[in-house]
């Protein structure tokens, strides 16, 4: 009896140390993987369905979520990388993370891919962004498909009820803000987590107040006593949003807890999807309340790249190639606003008027309030840095002089 | 003298009950969210009584490759026992009965090292099986992981070995078996009890680790259940945080724990303590 | 029954059995922190692709900076606080499991739930828990105080919290290891002290703590390096904020290691963390050594 028991412990233990060792379980996929954002995963899918990507060039796709804040993302695409793998084939890429990549030399250079009829249908302002934001040391690491600015949306509805104006500068932003709040709702919110929420607005404020929040200057101090004066001063704004993301807080704002906010443009499709909730006549967006220097709304965008560990980098590139095309941009675009951008093949090919997404835009930019992004080469860990300390500040941890003086310190430390 | 004896069981009893209380709570919320549809998950103030669904679990599957990760987590927590019971045996075996100098210091010095916080160590590991092309792959995972139970199996199995009577095994030398039949027909089946125990702890103790899959995995081929859980945290929906899948998934990482504590409940107690008792 | 080997036989042997444990764990364990001890010198950034000697300097530069001493200080806080709770209610809740009731085992079973949870799942759940606006506790806090707290943006309730989900998380283990020693200890020596008149506090001070005090000192101070270790709980719960607050410096460590790739400053830090354990493992050796010759 002992002679069968151990002779089947010993087949098993066996087995399993085999299995183990040769890993026998491979979840290989033969697709293409794309990772993109959760919200953008079906405006994907659907783009490729009508497009007939398949039919037209024979690779299957998965369109697959990737992690949506940039800290988070750029730890596990690190990871994978240093191992020689990559979670996805293609990466949709916001400007936080693309910066952090740009310099470590894992991107496909895409500038072979496309030639100088591409370009010319790019306005100047697109080619300077794609420059500092896309470019490093002449290669063309990632490939924008979107131009999103931030917009100021607020309840058309309730300021009509109560006989106010869209306010235009910081100070109505408070005058208004106070007599907007009531129990149930507060003025005005935005995402405040850490982990690329928080940067955001404080960058937005910051460039509002006439400088750029890496500097830990006079400007960014402007900006930070600002929000805590909102939350706590004038109560307009609830702390609550310190831990909340943008989704969140979309969330809050269609759930009438919150008047006005800024915010990306994504929120026009989400409104919209709120079947229930959503009528023309709620929201309305309005330009950004100016503050002691400007108005200013700063661009940002989000494009296609292909870490260079992917063993599909032909097919990968015949995919970056088709989703930015001439031909398919104003298609894309008409699709969702997710491809959306002020290329001149898209502005032509859409009816500016009727989409909201774009007449919007064009508001905006013909008001010329639309600016550049504020920049550091190590954009992922000086914002961890403007985060961290501003959150301190704003859940009164420390004072605003200790901001200033620990994030120059941090930063001169990071720059070293 | 028959009231105070009264007052103690009652006290007795309402410290049990409180006692109780606190350890249920969050496993009872972790249980009922997962239960929860999505609709009547972020009611303020929360929901107590739902509509009971298992949908949640069927969309666990469907959004999250859940077939390779539950796998996953098996193949790594399985190897990572076998290889730290067999080695820390082994070397149990030899420090308790042989006596040779310097085995107290090696013994020490291995019993130390449960004393390294593996954040530490995480960096240069990381390097290491890069260059032996071990990154995502289980076998770097088991091979870590088995590294880490080693010492805390050592010290427990020792004791054990030498709770062993030396009589038999020098018995069964006499009768003229070798030492690898001594160790398999004669120590072995002596010491079941604990060498079960310590597997066990030794299981739950991998299935529960984050941080080394975490760091060495990077896709479906080795990511475990415990990286997954954070994944589906990390995830952006147009809804917000997908707090129901977290709950669900959680579930399916403790219910096989909750059953092995119950069936191996004293064993672990015995097992936990034993080292350090001798 | 090895002894009439040979001596050459015998290392043999005991080489073979000992050595792939023994040469495994420590290629696994002093070879890294090696490698980390000598990382910490230089300036390493994987992303930016630096490498560069740099002396003191990474150390030099995490004291300068007041967030990390921050740190620092609220990990040997939130260390101290968690133990002492631990140590205390462990007591208690080991006193109650050597009682005789009914349903014992049922108890003493359900003690190790929390230990045998993922820590990373309790994390999310007390997060979830602890929610401004759909938290249980929040709830139940409202109801009974009506007040609307915000536990996890407020830095102290954030900090509270943290220390005392880790309580929650670990107490049961130290019940279970005070238990044992609870157990071990013979009715005579009470029975005896009952005699003498010794009230309950003196026989607690005299009998349970000395008998059980190497215990104590054992596991209780793996116990505490692995709470010092763990960032699975930080995680779960506060991801080190609001602000920084209730990041302790194991969570730090794998900030600058794993989402900054700072590799220079994550090895310092680890070596600051490797001061701390000797301090505590030498403090533990020595009350060790003072109670083996007291009971």
């Amino acid at each position: 009896m002992l002679k069968r028991k151990s002779k089947i412990l010993v087949t098993l233990v066996v087995l399993s140390i085999l299995l183990v060792s040769v890993n026998l379980v491979v979840f290989a996929s033969d697709e293409l993987i794309v990772g993109v954002g959760g919200w953008a995963v079906e405006p994907t899918k659907r783009a490729l369905e009508e497009l007939n990507f398949t039919e037209k060039t024979g690779i299957e796709v998965t369109v697959t979520t990737r992690p949506g804040s940039p800290p988070e993302f750029i730890s596990q695409m690190t990871s994978s990388i240093l191992g020689g793998q990559t979670p996805y084939d293609v990466i949709d890429l916001e400007d936080d993370a693309a910066i952090n990549f740009s310099r470590s030399g894992w991107l496909v250079d895409l500038d072979p891919i496309y030639d100088d009829a591409f370009w010319e249908d790019w306005t100047p302002g697109m080619l300077e962004m794609v420059d500092t934001w896309n470019r490093h040391e002449g290669e063309l690491f990632r490939i924008p498909h979107n131009y999103e600015t931030q917009y100021f949306f607020y309840r058309k509805d309730i300021l009509a009820e109560k006989g106010l104006e869209v306010p235009q500068t910081w100070e109505e932003m408070v005058e208004v803000g106070k007599q907007l709040t009531t129990d149930e709702m507060y003025a005005v919110s935005d995402g405040l987590a850490k982990g690329g929420y928080l940067g955001v607005y404080v960058s937005y404020l910051t460039q509002q107040a006439g400088g750029n929040p890496f500097d830990f200057g006079p400007a960014l101090r402007e900006s930070l006593q600002f929000i805590h004066d909102m939350i706590y001063e004038h109560e307009i704004f609830p702390s609550s949003a310190l831990n909340k993301d943008f989704d969140q807080v979309n969330n809050d704002f269609v759930n009438d807890r919150v008047a006005m906010m800024r915010m990306w443009p994504y929120f026009f499709d989400y409104q919209e999807s709120q079947e229930d909730w959503y009528n023309e006549d709620k929201v309305g967006v309005a330009l950004p309340p100016k503050g002691p220097e400007g108005r200013d709304t700063f661009v940002a965008s989000w494009g296609w790249a292909i870490p260079n560990t992917s063993d599909k980098i032909d097919e990968a590139k015949t995919f970056v190639e088709f989703m930015t095309s001439v031909e398919n941009a104003p298609k894309l675009a008409k699709m969702s606003t997710w491809f959306l951008s002020p290329r001149h093949s898209i502005m032509e090919g859409i009816d500016v008027e009727e989409s909201r997404l774009a007449s919007n835009l064009k508001k905006y930019s013909d008001a010329g309030v639309i600016s550049s992004r504020p920049f550091h080469p190590n954009f992922r860990q000086a914002s961890s840095i403007v985060e961290e300390l501003a959150s301190a500040y704003l859940t009164n941890q420390i004072s605003l002089d200790e901001v200033i003086e620990r994030g120059q310190e941090q930063m001169k430390a990071l720059e070293e | 003298m028959k009231s105070r004896t009264v007052w103690n069981k009652l006290f007795l009893y309402f410290g049990i009950a409180i006692f109780v209380f606190i350890i249920l709570v969050p496993i009872y919320w972790l249980f009922l969210t997962a239960l929860t549809p999505r609709t009547q998950l972020f009611s303020v103030p929360p929901n107590y009584f739902p509509d009971f669904t298992l949908a949640n679990f069927r969309n666990l599957i469907s959004q999250v490759p859940f077939v390779a990760y539950l796998t996953n987590s098996i193949l790594f927590s399985i190897g990572a026992v076998l290889l730290s019971v067999i080695l820390s045996f082994l070397a149990a075996y030899g420090f308790a009965r042989i006596e040779v100098p310097g085995s107290n210091f090696l013994l020490f010095a291995l019993v130390l090292t449960m004393a390294i916080p593996e954040i530490v160590t995480v960096v240069p590991l990381f390097q290491v099986l890069r260059n032996l092309n071990m990154i995502d792959t289980i076998r770097g995972l088991v091979m870590v992981m088995g590294s880490v139970l080693i010492p805390f199996s050592v010290w427990v199995l020792v004791t054990f070995v030498k709770r062993v009577p030396v009589e038999i095994e020098e018995a069964a030398i006499v009768d003229g078996a070798n030492l690898p039949q001594v160790l398999f027909y004669i120590v072995i089946p002596a010491m079941k009890p604990s060498l079960v125990t310590v597997t066990i702890i030794n299981f739950i103790n991998a299935w529960n680790n984050l941080l080394y899959p975490l760091v060495f995995s990077s896709s479906v081929s080795a990511k475990t259940l415990t990286v997954s859980i954070t994944e589906i945290f990390q995830a952006r929906t147009p809804y917000g945080r997908p707090w129901e899948l977290i709950s669900t998934l959680g579930v399916t990482m403790v219910v096989p724990m909750v059953i092995l504590v119950f069936i191996a409940q004293r064993g672990i107690v015995s097992g936990l303590t034993s080292g350090s008792l001798d | 029954m090895f002894s009439n080997y040979s001596k050459l036989k015998k290392y043999l042997i005991f080489s073979i059995l000992v050595g792939p444990a023994v040469l495994l764990r420590f290629s696994t364990s002093f070879y890294p922190i090696i490698r980390t001890i000598y990382l910490s010198f230089f300036k390493h950034n994987l992303m930016e692709q630096v490498h560069r000697y740099v002396g003191f300097n990474n150390f030099t530069s995490l004291l300068n900076d007041q967030t990390i001493v921050d740190v620092i200080g609220f990990t040997l806080v939130f260390i101290a606080v968690s133990v002492i709770l631990q140590l205390v209610l462990g007591m208690v809740i080991a006193n109650l499991l050597n009682t005789n009731f009914k349903g014992r085992k049922i108890v003493r079973t359900l003690n190790l739930l929390p230990w045998v949870i993922p820590v990373i799942v309790s994390g999310y759940v007390f997060r979830w828990m602890l929610n401004a606006d759909y938290g249980l506790i929040t709830d139940w806090i409202f109801r009974l105080s009506g007040k609307e707290v915000q536990l996890l943006i407020n830095s102290f309730y954030a900090r509270m919290s943290l220390i005392l989900v880790n309580v929650w998380r670990n107490t049961p283990f130290m019940a279970i290891v005070l238990l044992a020693g609870l157990q071990s200890i013979p009715d005579e020596l009470y029975e005896a002290a009952k005699i003498d008149g010794a009230s309950w506090f003196q026989r607690f001070l005299h009998i349970t703590l000395p008998a059980s005090s190497s215990t104590i000192v054992t596991l209780g101070l793996f116990n505490i390096i692995w709470q010092i270790a763990n960032i699975d709980i930080i995680l779960g719960l506060t991801q080190g904020g609001p602000g920084s607050s209730t990041t302790v410096i194991a969570y730090r460590i794998y900030q600058l290691g794993m989402q900054w790739f700072s590799w220079g400053s994550a090895s310092a830090l680890s070596v600051y963390l490797l001061i701390i354990v000797a301090v505590i493992s030498l403090i533990a050796l020595y009350l060790y050594r003072r109670f083996e010759f007291s009971s």
